[in-house]
């Protein structure tokens, strides 16, 4: 739109003079003038140009004035104003109609005119002002209509891609532009990824979304995208910074590059496009375009920090869905292959995979199955291809192209790139500040990794770890226990049966089951084969387990033989440090597997044989491995030692057995709950009992069936019953049989294991009957000698009694009546003793056990005897005694041990000795002892001193009145009443008997 | 006066210990009957004339009847049950104590170990001298 001021004035009018004076006058107020002398003049200079006022006379030659009022109307509405002749009221009338400024009437007073035209030209000025103000407003109000159109679009969605083409369309159509589409800067990738468009021509719109644009890409181009303002081009075709294809995809006059800043780089950009226009923009449209674009910026800064929030919430989730998982699977197995799915779906990438550290190696843990080939290798090196540079650095490594990567191991190269894979993100796996191995990512894609999931992936890699260690302790811990529990089945096993070979079987199975291998043998030195040979085993081929003879030191077995220390080999073909004859190398070739573990079987130091564990295929054996077959080593060991044992001892129970059952003695063994547990023959025979009834009955039924009288039967129950309780050791007595009507000795003795645990008694049953009845023929000729002896004894006592008391009896007769009188009470005693005599031997004293004061029954006895000891010149004491021990005994009894120590003690201490007796308590014992000066007791006599008719040769050669019964007698009453003498003497200085009794259970 | 002496039937076969027997109990003052086996001792217990015996010696071991028998007959007739009896045996069969463990006995001597004073002694006691 062009100044009011400098549009000319048309001045139409026939008459020429009056048009030049008007343009005179009117030029010299200021302003341009064009004169045209008729209408067609008149239209031909409002065609070309733009006229502010026509003065218009309507009275024209060639047309009517109206008609060119008309056109100069239509063309844009110049001022009218039409200057007339005559004032008619048509005329005016006209005027108005014509939407003219006015009329003047001729003749034109030329200050009126200039008048006139001043107010015209004014008021056209402020007419134009005014529109352009109004244009202006409603530009304005559009733009803010467009930039809250946008706003609203940006703050209305927080998908980007939505919220870009919301913005997009709000662009385009602000802008005036015919098509518009919006790009994302992709990092990865460096490219731009187209997202959304807008008006863009159907068929051109799987070409635009499908075209992402280089970034940094070589060629002009790329500075548009770097320039970071807006450009714009009218003439793209021609433009050398639109020089990428896709400019020329779809030709268009004008594009406008509208980059999206964030954080100050290239985040994306709009591009707008006009088909035809050749577009310009003024500065307030560039300034509200880059508003525009900073509106979008924080769209997507908006959007990116939801993303990440959303992303963070993902990785949180599936960090914990895959902890959660982990968490469910317990052995490292399936935690590893849990792990490697997770790693692959976590990263979107096509192939994962875990690798460990052990020792030196990096062995395989897990792998999708993608990932076969790309992680063929079983084991690499530390710091052998890529996991092994992860590991080394212990940083992650991401490589985008692994074609091109020289550390990537050649074979697994091979498989990447056969298999199409481009890229690689491997992450360190640590544990307690050590790398422990790697967590690969393989992806088929030419990416990079971005920060955020390199550290996911971290993220996943110390879950791995963790999980890793934990499932290695439940691995470690179930391996632990499942070896506890079969080497316990094992122990159990040897302890369970005795049949060697069976034992080596279920070895053979436990070492399959427990090692993993494939066979498995037990072979045993054989001496006259000179080597071993096979004994037992699984999956071996026969030709091997028949002929094979491997010499000491031959082979990996051979080896452990003769080293007595495990041996293996990984692969024997690849061994060359085995040895073997050629026939043994033949068999092996053909027939043995490849990798071996052998471990000698040791009892006590000797080498017996060699357990051998197989595998078919290479094995690396691992100490663990070497160790358990250690230990099933010794158990087979064991089982063999064993084995050896029971023979022996089924060997030497035979024997047993043997006199068991053909000794004339009744044996049988009770059990602590009263039945018979064992008997032998004999013992059924004695018992009236066969067919082996007895073994399991109750003892007392057994007694009480063979009918023995109710005394016998009480009396030995009662003790077998003391024996049961084990309140004591030993106990016998004789049962009367009314069945058989055999009279029994039995003697019952408590029998314990090693250990002490009682296993009940042993009772031994001997036939007395025909010595019971010699015994009562010389019982009853013992009494009947007793009786003929005693009463002519008494007799001639008292006879001499009376002789010795008749008054007149001269004093030398006096004499001998009293030695006759002596030597008739010592034949009284004689007999006496040997009544006592042959009365204990048979078990036939009466015993009365009570309470004895040992002090008031020895004081007792020495007052019976002073006479007799002061007749020596003898001192004889009683030691003062802080205790004076009260025993269990028959006071009888007892008396005539004490009287026989005593009067031995007298007799053989010569004339005017020492005699001292001592009594004292010694635990649950009563001790009592006598020391004279006398004679002493040779060594060698000691230990006979107590037997019948024994006496020392000391004392026969000294003038003394024994008989050899007395010591006798007071070892058989000692041993009746449960008590022990015994003689302590060094001979010539004296002896002392000591007797020992058990106290009194009431006074102990 | 003299308190009339304390009467004591002696049964007895040994002649020799009878006689023995006899003297010394006669010595110590007591009136002394003699029978010569069981039977003889019943029969003289039975013709007794005037109070019974205040003590009757009795062997075992005699032909006839024995010592037990006649223990068991004089407790089972009313008239001398209550007669104290002093066992003097020589006896050494263990049933014959257990026999005489069944009846009431003044006591009971093993007549080798025991001396004519002490037999003296025993009689005086149990007859209250």
């Amino acid at each position: 739109m062009t100044d009011i001021d400098s549009e000319p004035i048309l001045i139409v009018d026939d008459e020429q003079d009056v048009a030049l004076t008007l343009k005179e006058s009117l030029e010299c107020q200021g302003h341009r003038c064009l004169v045209a002398g008729t209408g067609r003049e008149a239209l031909r200079c409002l065609r070309t140009s733009t006229v502010a006022l026509v003065l218009l006379d309507l009275g024209l030659p060639d047309m009517n004035g109206i008609d060119v009022m008309r056109e100069a109307l239509a063309r844009g509405g110049p001022e009218i104003l039409i200057m007339t002749g005559q004032a008619s009221a048509e005329s005016a009338m006209e005027a108005v109609e014509g939407s003219t400024a006015g009329y003047i009437l001729k003749p034109i007073e030329l200050a009126r005119l200039a008048r006139i035209v001043q107010r015209v030209l004014q008021n056209r000025r402020l007419a134009r002002e005014n529109a352009r103000l109004q244009a202006d407003m409603n530009q304005r109000l559009r733009e803010t209509e467009a930039v809250l159109a946008i706003s609203k679009a940006c703050s209305s969605t927080l998908e980007v891609r939505e919220g870009l083409r919301r913005v997009c369309r709000e662009l385009t159509r602000f802008i005036g532009a015919d098509t518009g589409a919006v790009y994302l800067h992709e990092p990865v990738s460096d490219h731009l990824i187209p997202q959304a468009g807008y008006h863009v021509p159907p068929g051109l719109l799987p070409t635009l979304l499908a075209t992402p644009l280089p970034f940094k890409e070589q060629g002009f181009h790329a500075a548009i995208w770097r320039e970071r303002r807006p450009i714009l081009s009218d003439d793209v075709a021609a433009d050398a910074r639109f020089s990428h294809e896709m400019f020329r995809l779809f030709p268009h006059q004008s594009g406008l590059v509208l980059p999206l800043i964030l954080d100050g780089e290239v985040a994306g950009a709009f591009y707008l496009v006009w088909w035809a226009e050749r577009r310009r923009l003024t500065e307030r449209e560039l300034a509200l375009v880059e508003s525009v674009a900073e509106q979008a910026t924080t769209l997507l800064r908006n959007v990116r920090l939801l993303e990440q929030a959303e992303r963070e919430r993902r990785r949180l989730d599936v960090l914990y869905e895959v902890s959660r998982r982990l968490a469910a699977a317990r052995d490292s197995k399936s935690v590893l292959a849990r792990l490697v799915d997770e790693a692959s779906n976590l990263l979107g990438v096509e192939a994962a995979g875990i690798r460990l550290l052990d020792g030196d190696d990096l062995v395989l843990g897990a792998r999708t199955v993608s990932a076969a080939r790309i992680m063929a290798r079983a084991k690499i090196k530390h710091g052998e291809s890529l996991s092994g540079h992860v590991v080394a650095r212990g940083e992650s490594i991401q490589v985008s192209n692994l074609a091109s990567d020289e550390r990537f191991d050649p074979e697994h190269k091979r498989g990447a790139l056969e298999e199409g894979f481009q890229a690689f993100l491997g992450v360190p796996l640590r544990l307690h500040d050590r790398v422990i191995g790697t967590l690969n990512v393989y992806t088929k894609r030419c990416r990079k990794f971005a920060p955020d999931e390199v550290s996911l992936l971290s993220a996943l890699a110390d879950q791995t770890s963790l999980a890793i260690y934990k499932a290695r302790l439940y691995d470690e811990t179930r391996l632990r226990e499942r070896e506890a529990t079969q080497l316990y089945d094992v122990t159990s096993l040897l302890a369970s049966s005795l049949d060697v070979d069976w034992v080596l079987d279920q070895i053979s199975g436990k070492a399959v089951g427990l090692l993993g291998c494939d066979a498995f043998g037990i072979y045993m030195y054989d001496a006259s084969r000179g080597g071993l040979t096979f004994r037992r085993g699984i999956n071996l081929a026969v030709e091997l387990t028949d002929n094979l003879v491997l010499k000491p030191g031959e082979g990996v077995a051979g080896r452990a033989f003769e080293s007595g220390r495990a041996a293996w080999t990984r692969d024997r073909m690849n061994d060359p440090s085995l040895a073997y004859t050629p026939a043994a190398d033949d068999l092996i070739r053909s027939k043995a597997p490849r990798a071996y573990l052998a471990v000698p079987v040791l009892i006590r130091g000797d080498v017996l044989g060699v357990l051998v564990s197989y595998f078919f295929a290479p094995h690396d054996f691992t100490e663990n491995e070497i160790r358990l077959l250690t230990t099933l080593a010794d158990h087979a060991g064991i089982a063999m030692d064993n084995a050896r044992h029971y023979e022996d001892s089924r060997a030497q129970q035979q024997r047993l057995t043997q006199i068991f059952d053909s000794t004339s003695d009744g044996i049988l063994l009770v059990d602590p709950d009263g039945s018979v547990g064992t008997a032998n023959r004999r013992a059924e025979e004695l018992l009236g009992r066969n067919g082996g009834t007895l073994v399991g009955s109750s003892l007392d039924e057994a007694i009480a069936r063979a009918g023995s009288p109710d005394a016998d039967r009480q009396k030995a129950e009662a003790a077998l019953r003391r024996l049961a309780a084990a309140t004591e050791q030993e106990s016998r007595g004789d049962l009367e049989l009314k069945a058989t009507g055999r009279v029994l000795h039995w003697v019952a003795q408590r029998a314990s294991t090693a250990s002490g645990a009682s296993m009940g008694f042993t009772l031994t049953l001997h036939d007395v009957t025909e010595e019971r009845q010699v015994s009562q023929m010389k019982s009853d000729f013992v009494s009947f000698v007793t009786h003929q002896l005693r009463t002519p004894l008494a007799g001639i006592k008292w006879m001499l009694e009376l002789a010795s008391q008749e008054a007149d009896l001269p004093a030398e007769a006096g004499s001998y009546v009293q030695d006759a009188q002596a030597a008739a009470q010592r034949l009284i005693g004689l007999v006496n003793d040997l009544l006592d005599i042959s009365r204990l031997e048979r078990g036939k004293l009466q015993m009365d056990p009570r309470p004895v004061a040992l002090r008031s029954l020895t004081h007792d006895v020495l007052e019976e005897n002073r006479l007799l000891a002061e007749a020596k010149g003898h001192r004889l004491d009683v030691a003062r005694g802080t205790d004076a021990p009260v025993v269990a005994a028959d006071p009888q009894l007892l008396r005539q041990v004490i009287l026989n120590l005593v009067s031995n003690a007298i007799k053989y201490t010569p004339d005017g000795g020492k005699i001292e007796i001592e009594m004292r308590q010694a635990d649950d014992e009563g001790r009592w002892q006598i020391r004279d000066s006398g004679v002493g007791v040779p060594a060698s006599a000691q230990a006979r001193l107590f037997e019948k008719f024994y006496r020392a040769d000391n004392v026969t050669s000294m003038e003394t009145e024994g008989t050899g019964l007395g010591l006798y007698l007071v070892r058989l009453i000692m041993e009746q009443l449960g008590g022990r003498v015994w003689c302590e003497s060094v001979e010539g200085e004296g002896a002392t008997f000591v007797f020992t009794l058990p106290r009194h259970a009431e006074t102990t | 006066m003299k308190p009339t002496p304390k009467r004591i039937l002696l049964v007895e076969d040994d002649r020799v210990l009878r006689r023995a027997c006899e003297a010394s109990l006669r010595r110590k003052g007591f009136h002394v009957t003699i029978a010569v086996d069981g039977q003889a001792a019943l029969d003289e217990l039975e013709a007794w004339s005037g109070p019974l015996p205040d003590l009757i010696l009795l062997d075992l071991l005699m032909p006839r009847l024995t010592g037990i028998e006649v223990l068991e007959a004089l407790r089972a007739d009313p008239r001398t049950k209550a007669v104290p009896v002093l066992i003097l045996s020589n006896s050494s069969r263990e049933q014959d104590h257990a026999k005489i463990d069944q009846f009431e006995t003044a006591g009971y001597f093993v007549k080798s170990n025991l001396s004519l004073q002490e037999l003296g002694e025993h009689v005086a006691r149990l007859l209250g001298d």
